[in-house]
């Protein structure tokens, strides 16, 4: 059961959704019976779990040992949702959104966790984020980018704004891509984000390699603890 | 001097030898290269009127961030192109100059002087009324009747 992202050769992305059975899409988890995944959002949102938006995607802490089974399948396609489409988080009742938070930086990782190859953010730049509501395209960058540098570390920064300058956002790419291919792959993951309605990204955006990455940090390969069960 | 003069001075300071200070100012003369070269091709080939609109006198008044809205902004896929290596050369180039955490190679000074030499060859072939229109409509599009 896997979830992703992949490039088709138009260069559009294409969503991978996962099923909880073969023919059911994850569109459907608002309409579902039984298990009520209303109901099971309710528990996991509310009693069971912390859910934190940070800088990630996503991070979910729980310990609990009742997160086996079918609820694990469950939690996992939720998650998927949320990485995915957050936008129809809100639709469905009973829920809330998860918060956009950078105060559980000291958050520690328990035993599931779904992250990606990004660098954490900086309080700087989650402000940044915050304050032009760039939340929804800063996850969706998280997903989508690494599938447009695979095998990269990648990192989102603010950086420094000169004198009477707006501030932009870097994508800090740390690979060894060739400068013609890397070139190719930055316009495609730009015409993606325009033709995903996240203009207001594009218009902030500095999309640029850098051979050598800072240290201090590891790369975490995608969805490594959910698909390591 | 014209822009291009400083892609000259960033491949003599890529091969000035094992220095990463040397590297940062190639990848920040690669930029100035490119930015000086597409700011000019801004502001010769924008309306008089949509200058005006923005307080426009002289390319000076143009700004780095500004410039590459302009580029953004453009119907033009080319064009429009341009803006992200724009934007793309700068990033690097804030790193370069400001960011004393990453470091710079050789390889990145290289990758840098290949995209300004790219960047160089794609404005030169774009057509310049596409540059000043797009310089315009982002004009009239931010700026309100005086």
């Amino acid at each position: 059961m896997q979830t992703g992202t992949t490039l088709t050769p138009s260069g559009r992305i294409s969503l991978t959704l996962p099923k909880y059975e073969e023919s059911e899409q994850v569109d459907d988890l608002s309409s579902r019976g039984s298990p009520d995944i209303r109901g099971y959002i309710d528990n996991v949102f509310s009693i069971n779990s912390e859910w934190r938006q940070r800088t990630c995607p996503l991070v979910w802490k729980s310990d609990k040992p009742w997160l086996t089974g079918p609820d694990l399948r469950d939690a996992r396609e939720l998650t998927s949702l949320l990485l995915n489409r957050p936008s129809q988080v809100g639709e469905l009742p009973n829920t809330r959104r998860i918060e956009w938070s950078t105060s559980c930086i000291d958050l520690e990782f328990t035993d599931l966790e779904v992250t990606s190859a990004f660098k954490p953010l900086t309080e700087e730049t989650a402000k940044f984020l915050l304050e032009r509501d760039l939340q929804e395209s800063a996850i969706w960058l998280q997903i989508t980018a690494p599938k447009f540098f695979e095998g990269a570390s990648l990192e989102i920064d603010l950086l420094p704004a000169e004198d009477g300058e707006d501030s932009l956002l870097a994508l800090r790419v740390y690979g060894s891509i060739g400068a013609t291919e890397f070139r190719n792959r930055r316009q495609a993951l730009c015409t993606v984000m325009l033709e995903t309605g996240h203009r207001q990204l594009y218009e902030v955006i500095s999309i640029f390699q850098r051979r050598v990455q800072d240290s201090g940090w590891q790369m975490f390969s995608w969805y490594s603890a959910v698909s390591s069960e | 001097v014209d822009g291009k003069c400083f892609l000259g001075t960033a491949q003599f300071l890529q091969n000035s030898g094992n220095d990463e200070a040397a590297y940062r100012s190639a990848v920040s003369r690669a930029y100035y290269a490119c930015f000086l070269e597409a700011r000019k091709a801004a502001f010769s080939n924008c309306s008089l009127n949509a200058r005006t609109r923005a307080h426009i006198r002289n390319e000076r008044k143009i700004g780095h961030t500004v410039l590459i809205h302009y580029f953004r902004n453009s119907s033009n896929r080319a064009v429009q192109s341009l803006g992200d290596d724009l934007a793309s050369l700068i990033g690097s180039r804030q790193d370069a100059d400001y960011n004393m955490i990453v470091t710079i190679t050789a390889d990145d000074a290289k990758n840098a002087i290949d995209d300004a030499k790219t960047f160089l060859t794609d404005l030169s072939a774009v057509p310049k009324a596409e540059i000043g229109q797009a310089m315009a409509s982002y004009i009239f599009q931010t700026h309100r009747t005086p």
